[in-house]
């Protein structure tokens, strides 16, 4: 980009300064039933305590609502949202108002005639998730035949066609060696490879120490996605970028700056991460989006966060303290250091080696 | 007269104009205070429209060419 040219692009960080009219891209999770028991379900708490589901007017109305708000994408997650008997109106309705969909499944429902209708829907992503290359690994998290029940519903969407597949992985021990033959696998079927980080919320909390990455393998992961472009990494490892991938993904949390998350029974929180009682900011059937999105105080508590311990840091610029929610998680405070940053110390060598610039773009995919 | 590329949104924003393209789920933060705003067309288009400012002419067409060449904008020939 050239010196005129930013001078009149402003990098996301202007959300530090600026609170947005509206999210750019709200996650709805449209319910809370599964056909799986994953091992790391972020949403395992929220299925046991969330038993109402916004119904098919409710959902539209709420549509009318991001539509007047000018949301832009609504990413769709669950629970598994192909359960929903009315889900492929609720698509049709969003795409109506011309807002993009990204709708994460664990591709099990995916059969021909399913992928024959989503094939026919413009500006639509899906991410089917996988955490193996093969049945053993895969299987282990997600459970006994899936593997060959996910593969199943990739092989239709190719079949028909279906243009924006993304295979989504979320990183973890067991996995962590199975990464390049799942990004492999991926490229077979035309599909791109994300990558999402291991968080501590929901079942991900009763089985973080047996499966959260150590420092040497966050490191190699780091060095994994510097040599792969290609993979996305949503929101998820800022903590981790190398300069050399600034200009792909984000540089700080987006939640409650960028985006929030709706559960299935209209409960606003600021993340799909943060669904805990603290972060509670309202629920959409009883007030506005726009009204908990411009005034709710755990919101307002997100926007004013400052990590003062890592302002000094050399990848400050890269990640702003990293993501609230794992800090959250594992000390209670949200003002404190991701606790997988890969800064040895503010101001470390792989501080100093990773500083870079600004950056205009970033992907909500 | 320019309007949005097809698959292309944008909204103002405190800054200017905040847009994003479906085509590949991007966002782009353009620093154009009240220069510029995006106005209904007569066929369901979205138009730019420009303030007209005095003595900012110079920013507004350094502004549309930078849209232009990102492929956010489109400008519409005289018979459309």
């Amino acid at each position: 980009m050239c010196f005129r040219e930013k001078a009149l692009l402003l990098s996301y960080d202007l959300t530090n300064r600026y609170t947005l009219t509206a999210p750019v891209n709200v996650t709805w999770e449209i319910t809370s039933r599964c056909n799986l028991r994953c091992r790391h379900c972020l949403s395992a708490d929220l299925m046991d305590a969330c038993h109402r589901e916004l119904d098919f007017e409710e959902s539209r109305r709420f549509i009318d609502s991001l539509d007047r708000m000018e949301v832009f994408q609504v990413n769709f997650g669950g629970g598994e949202p192909f359960l929903r008997e009315d889900f492929l109106d609720i698509l049709d309705y969003a795409h109506e108002k011309q807002i993009t969909t990204c709708v994460s499944t664990n591709g099990t429902m995916v059969d021909e005639a399913l992928a024959s209708r989503l094939a026919g829907m413009d500006y639509m992503y899906i991410q089917v998730s996988l955490d193996g290359a093969a049945a053993d690994a895969n299987d282990a998290i997600r459970g006994k035949g899936t593997f060959e029940r996910v593969i199943s519903g990739i092989e239709a969407l190719n079949r028909h066609g279906f243009p924006n597949l993304s295979i989504n992985t979320v990183v973890m021990r067991s996995n962590f060696r199975e990464i390049l033959r799942i990004y492999e696998l991926g490229r077979t079927y035309g599909a791109k490879t994300r990558l999402s980080r291991f968080r501590p919320s929901g079942n991900a909390r009763r089985v973080w120490e047996e499966y959260r990455l150590d420092r040497s393998q966050l490191e190699e992961l780091s060095q994994f996605l510097s040599a792969h472009k290609d993979v996305l990494t949503g929101d998820s490892f800022f903590s981790i970028t190398a300069r050399d991938r600034r200009e792909l993904g984000l540089n700080m949390c987006g939640a409650a700056k960028m985006t929030c998350s709706v559960a299935p029974d209209g409960t606003v929180y600021p993340c799909a991460f943060l669904q805990d009682p603290r972060f509670r900011a309202g629920n959409i059937l009883d007030e506005s989006l726009e009204s908990i999105w411009q005034s709710a105080a755990p919101f307002e508590a997100l926007r004013s966060v400052k990590i003062a311990s890592c302002e000094e840091c050399g990848r400050f610029s890269l990640c702003h303290g990293g993501c609230p929610a794992v800090a959250y998680f594992l000390t209670q405070s949200l003002d404190r250091p991701d606790p997988e940053c890969l800064a040895p110390s503010p101001g470390g060598s792989l501080a100093r080696d990773s500083l870079g610039g600004a950056t205009d773009h970033v992907r909500t995919v | 007269m320019y309007c949005l590329s097809p698959g292309v949104r944008a909204r103002k924003e405190g800054f200017g104009l905040l847009f994003y393209s479906s085509k590949d789920a991007k966002m782009t933060f353009v620093k154009s205070g009240g220069l510029l705003r995006i106005d209904p067309g007569p066929r369901g288009e979205r138009l730019l429209a420009l303030s007209g400012e005095a003595g900012a002419e110079g920013k507004v067409v350094r502004l549309l060419d930078v849209l232009s060449r990102k492929g956010l904008i489109v400008e519409l020939r005289s018979d459309q």
